[in-house]
């Protein structure tokens, strides 16, 4: 329709330490709903993960880019849109508005922004100016300014004294932030800030390291209501960069008093800044003198706005999508099986749900590294339990630490590991505990509050009332109660986790499954995403007809970035088509199989065997999808006995030494008999990048020749699927390599290159249902579509020197 | 090392015949009540102290119960009246400082019994489908006798009677002059009071309009507390009438349903009790959304808000409950929601200033 209104939406682009996947779900979720409403979306992007073109629905047009001033000025001529979202894309999309504001061009063709006032962007952009708003409605901020000096740092310095935190004036990329204890620090820390300054300016701020960090998260409509969605509270204290702590929600250690006057401040907050959809407030509480600051305010869609939806089954970014667009509260009918009024009623939880950063340390090589104000993490995992020691211990069995790891540290360098946090920092408490320490000592040393601590030496007694019980009913009731997987007992007990796993199917020690319920039993709704644990009831109903099960690629780690999640998303969308009903087990809530619209019912699980194990007795599923390195899966006894179907897809790839420098590729899908081209990609592997270029120009004749070479190699292949040659000019020769299968991020690729659904090619031909039909395409390739793919490395955000690695990858951008 | 968990073993039982096992906190008496399921995710202290559960054992949805050491200024009563705690989880607690008490010391201080590790969800699902609040116990033994016992308990309905103050007593302070009539008290509203610097006297529930209006109050505030408005006696409707033609009046939970009888309302027992504070509750004047604490075991039917006299002021949107009624002819109105919070969200708590602007302007009358 030519008189449907359009809404630009700006992107965030490849995803990197900001984000890891989050915004990519938070967009499809607020276009449909956008949609929904009578609007036409347009999206520009270039993420080369990003799934959302791809899905049927979800937006209406594609503009494959980086959001630049340039760009969206040429989109918003181009389309004319109604208005802007720039909630989706991060810091960098509300500074993109504000100077497209500045310039006047949202005035010149009449286009709104959406979420909040070009005002309220301003403050967002400017710290200073959003402190003055924030003292104007007694909201306590820490101490802050701008200098441009280290004269005007030092005097600053003089009066609120040590620690103060140092950072950039509107960073550019590889900027600093420090906690700096002394006046030797301070001079080099302002000068880099302000090297690293877009407007040549450091902030200079008091520091609050050490106080309890809160996150409140409301949610506001056009007409004023609000909601708060949670509060959250951060298991590490202030000076550990948010996204580098675990979180809890529901806010465990809070007083009545301090939860009521957070939120009402929160409400403030939101109210003088008129945000619409959702605003993270978030604060530091002293608990010394009760005091809060204000630290931080970010009215737009983030990291814990997939968590926060997941934890409480309050669908956070659909409920935003519709707000965005004028709709109000009261008014929203959600449906999926949520109760009448359920979008104005706060959410409230009957079990604990935390998140644990996922960190790269292992694979860059990294030890000591401790964590800072700078996030480190590359991803997260979400643990859903009954008690906080059960959530922990779920969301824990993703990232299979070694428990046991620090057995034979000395006690010296054990108080430096509880001093100095690094990642998996629960290792050294737990350790600490079992040695013996006492909670008061363990609080001085680490600043956790004493009910984790007290919390994790429970967990602690279970494993040693385990150790001096072996085989015993009791205690494995206990253990399974408090959430310890079943290879958890195993290793206590000396013993497998098969074992484990037969003693407890001889004596029905069996899991039961509740709602995600956002009303805690109290509505009556009809909802579909579970979690586990050991108590009388078992919500979960097993689904009728074709069931798929899909095992999710949990959280973003190095390597394919959020490329595996783009596949199995793709992968179970043709799927459904095929008539399945969709079963997801995923512990990433960034992940975009937890679409409602995808999955017909989610468990909110980690993606060990032992929980894949227990929805597969319950489900049945006669397929099983799954990320293809995932290659456990076979021990499992319905897959051993037959009965069901593994298929998979994507793959990871790690650099060998012959592939640096400028290779090629011939990609092909060979169907068993003939080989179909689907193009010739020049990866580039450099220290200082990894690029990969669809359809190049190789040197003189050379392209035919690694047409035919891949031809011949490929058709040499004795299973069906999709396969590249890897060649190389060397000398003036063409070097041919070894015939493998793509890499997720190049499927990914090449899937957008050519306009292809190659994992709906994949999963057909796995399915014995392949036809050509999906590959003719391949010959209309449109001119507009990508030729170029860039990998971000984490190495410069981590101040890393690197040469760069493909199994290191972060995210991607193509354009 | 010890092993942190092992507490006795107890049962909660029901009156339709289900038995839950569990682990025994708190005082070991057994103990009978009616059972409701309170959705808060905070302020357990506060709940567990509020008069309005008297004669009832309380479910925490909220799994985790008992995480801090009591705190002694968010006492809503100094002896609670709760029968009973049901949990799933009483969390592990150290005393970090010397004169730090668990939730589990107190209960045992107070003679309340607890119960952990129970399903709760399972057990708010039976709740929910009982046409009326089920009773239940809390045994070491969920044998006959004990179910014997549970059957032949009859639990008074005197509910006021046995918590409200049968004596008044004053809370000094140098503004306007209150009297607060207590079916209940619940502190909060003391609390709110005196943050106003009101000089309160607090006078038993069987307090005449004569004895009220002799202590010539600003204003009169009906507190909330627990139980049927229709077993209180019928004086108090007579009083309420009185009253509110004379000064200023603020009736909160039971004393909103009072107020509301008064004028000729009725009042409704509901199937399942609300225990919460995440409903969304529209003030009509402004059509704003407000959060409140509730408790509510019976609520005005709104078919019989006799128009003439009162006008409904707030509405529940998930169950259309009145929450709020104003008189036409006198500075009279009542909320069936907790204005003072504790716990709960402050945003109705402006209705104690909006009680204020009355009395003084009833004092320039």
């Amino acid at each position: 329709m030519e008189d449907q209104p359009s809404i630009l939406i700006l992107g965030a682009g490849a995803d990197n330490f900001q984000h890891e996947g989050e915004l990519i779900s938070s967009l499809i979720k607020v276009a449909f709903a956008i949609k929904k409403r009578g609007y036409r979306v347009v999206l520009v992007d270039n993420n080369s993960f990003n799934v959302a073109p791809k899905l049927t629905g979800a937006v209406d047009e594609y503009e494959m880019g980086i959001p630049t001033p340039h760009l969206v000025t040429f989109l918003i001529e181009k389309y004319r849109p109604t208005a802007i979202l720039p909630v989706l894309g991060g810091r960098d999309a509300l500074q993109l508005t504000e100077k497209l504001a500045t310039t006047g061009v949202l005035n010149k063709y009449e286009v709104a922004v959406w979420g909040m006032p070009i005002a309220t962007i301003r403050q967002i952009n400017n710290p200073s100016l959003l402190n003055q708003t924030l003292r104007q409605i007694n909201a306590n901020t820490k101490k802050i300014a701008p200098v441009t000096t280290y004269a005007e740092a030092k005097a600053m310095v003089d009066e609120i004294g040590f620690p103060v935190v140092v950072r950039a004036v509107i960073p550019q990329a590889g900027s600093v932030r420090r906690i700096i204890h002394d006046y030797g620090e301070l001079q080099t820390a302002v000068s880099d800030a302000i090297q690293h300054s877009s407007t040549n300016q450091a902030l200079v701020q008091q520091s609050l390291a050490g106080l309890k960090e809160i996150e409140v998260i409301v949610a506001r409509d056009k007409s004023g209501t609000m909601m708060q969605l949670a509060m959250i509270e951060d298991v590490d204290p202030i000076g550990i960069h948010a996204g580098d702590s675990m979180a809890v929600l529901p806010a465990q250690t809070l007083l009545e008093r301090q939860i009521q006057d957070m939120r009402d401040i929160a409400f403030r907050i939101t109210r003088k800044l008129r945000v619409i959809g959702i605003n993270h407030v978030q604060f530091a509480l002293d608990e010394d003198n009760d005091r809060f600051y204000v630290i931080k305010n970010s009215p737009y869609l983030d990291r814990m706005t997939t968590f926060v939806e997941q934890a409480t089954g309050y669908p956070v970014a659909r409920v935003c999508g519709y707000l965005y667009t004028g709709a109000l509260l009261r008014d929203l009918r959600l449906d999926h099986g949520l109760a009448k009024h359920s979008a104005i009623t706060e959410p409230v939880l009957d079990r604990t749900a935390i998140r644990i950063p996922v960190f790269a340390n292992a694979e860059l090589g990294i030890s000591n590294h401790n964590l800072n104000t700078e996030k480190q993490s590359v991803g997260g995992v979400i643990g859903l339990g009954r008690s906080l020691v059960e959530a922990l211990l779920k969301a824990m069995s993703e990232l299979h630490p070694n428990f046991y790891a620090l057995e034979n540290l000395g006690d010296e360098i054990l108080d430096q590991f509880l001093i100095h946090p690094s990642p998996n920092r629960l290792l050294p408490v737990l350790e600490a505990i079992r040695r013996g320490y006492l909670i008061s000592e363990l609080v001085e040393l680490t600043k956790l509050d004493p009910f984790y601590l007290v919390q994790f030496k429970h967990l602690v007694s279970i494993e040693q009332m385990l150790i001096s019980h072996p085989r015993d009913l009791d205690w494995l009731r206990k253990a399974k109660y408090w959430g310890f997987s079943d290879h958890l007992i195993g290793q206590l007990w000396h013993t497998k986790d098969f074992e484990v796993w037969r003693l407890r199917q001889i004596n029905q020690i069996h899991r039961t499954y509740k709602t995600v319920d956002p009303s805690a039993g109290e509505l009556d709704q009809h909802l579909s995403t579970f979690y586990s644990t050991f108590e009388l009831e078992n919500e979960s109903v097993a689904l009728n007809n074709h069931r798929a099960l899909i095992i999710g690629a949990g959280p973003r780690r190095l390597g394919n970035g959020t490329a595996n999640d783009y596949l199995l998303t793709r992968a179970t969308a043709e799927l459904k088509r095929q008539g399945y009903q969709i079963i997801v087990i995923e512990d990433n809530p960034n992940s975009t199989l937890l679409l409602r619209e995808l999955a017909n019912k989610t468990y909110l699980e980690p993606r060990d065997l032992e929980h894949i194990n227990a929805v597969v007795a319950l489900e049945k599923p006669e397929v099983i999808l799954s990320f293809a390195d995932q290659t456990n899966l076979k021990s499992l006894p319905a897959v051993q006995g037959g009965k069901i179907k593994l298929i998979s897809i994507g793959s990871a790839k790690v650099t060998e030494p012959s592939q640096r420098g400028i290779s090629y590729q011939f990609n092909a899908f060979f169907d068993g008999q003939y080989t179909y081209p689907l193009g010739l990609t020049r990866l580039t592997l450099a220290d200082d990048g990894i690029k990969s270029e669809f359809a190049p120009d190789p040197p003189a004749d050379f392209g035919s020749k690694m047409i035919n070479a891949g031809e011949v190699a490929i058709a040499k292949c004795t299973q069906p699927g999709i396969y590249q040659l890897s060649l190389r000019i060397v000398d003036g020769k063409l070097v041919k390599g070894k015939v493998t299968t793509p890499a997720s991020w190049e499927l990914a690729f090449l899937s957008v290159t050519t306009g292809l659904d190659l994992a709906a090619v994949l999963i057909r031909l796995q399915l014995n249902k392949f036809n050509g039909r999906l590959l003719r395409a391949a010959s209309q390739r449109k001119v507009d579509q990508p030729t170029y793919f860039e990998a971000v490395m984490p190495y410069s955000f981590l101040h890393l020197r690197r040469a760069a690695q493909l199994d290191q990858m972060l995210g991607a951008c193509v354009e | 090392m010890k092993w942190g968990g092992i507490l006795s073993a107890r049962y909660l039982i029901l009156e339709d015949g289900s038995v839950f096992s569990g682990e025994g906190f708190g005082s070991p008496a057994v103990t009978f009540g009616e059972l409701v399921f309170n959705t808060s995710m905070a302020g357990y202290q506060e709940l567990i102290t509020n008069p309005v559960y008297f004669n009832q054992i309380v479910v925490f949805t909220q799994p985790n119960v008992g995480n801090l050491a009591l705190q002694r200024n968010v006492y809503e009563t100094i002896t609670p009246s709760i029968k009973g705690v049901i949990v799933r989880n009483l969390a592990q607690f150290e005393a970090t400082g010397p004169r730090q008490v668990s939730l589990d010391q107190y209960l045992n201080q107070m003679n309340i019994p607890g119960i952990t590790n129970i399903d709760t969800r399972a057990l708010v699902h039976r709740l929910k489908v009982a046409e009326k609040p089920l009773r239940g116990s809390i045994v070491p033994v969920p044998d006959d006798h004990a179910f014997d016992q549970l059957h032949a308990t009859v639990l008074t309905n005197q509910q006021v009677a046995q918590v409200a103050t049968p004596k008044p007593y004053p809370n000094p302070d140098v503004g306007l002059t209150v009297v607060v009539i207590d079916f209940g008290l619940k502190n909060g509203i003391l609390r709110e009071l005196s943050r106003r610097k009101c000089n309160v006297t607090v006078l038993p529930y069987t307090a005449t309009a004569t004895e009220i209006l002799r202590l010539d109050p600003d204003g009169v505030v009906l507190s909330s507390g627990p139980g049927d408005p229709k077993n209180v006696k019928k004086s108090v409707l007579k009083m309420i009438q009185e009253i509110q033609t004379r000064v200023p009046l603020f009736g909160i939970g039971l004393g909103h349903e009072l107020f509301a009888m008064a004028n000729g309302a009725k009042t409704k027992q509901l199937a399942v009790e609300h225990h919460g504070m995440n409903h969304p509750i529209k003030e009509i004047i402004t059509d704003q959304i407000v959060y409140a604490s509730q408790a509510e075991g019976y609520q005005v039917e709104r078919e019989s808000v006799d128009r003439q006299r009162l006008y409904v002021t707030y509405v529940d949107l998930l169950d259309n409950s009145v929450q709020g009624l104003r008189h036409r002819q006198y500075p009279a109105f009542a909320v069936q929601f907790f204005p003072d919070g504790a716990p709960g969200p402050d945003e109705t708590n402006s209705l104690f200033d909006e009680f204020m602007e009355m009395m003084r302007q009833g004092g320039e009358r």
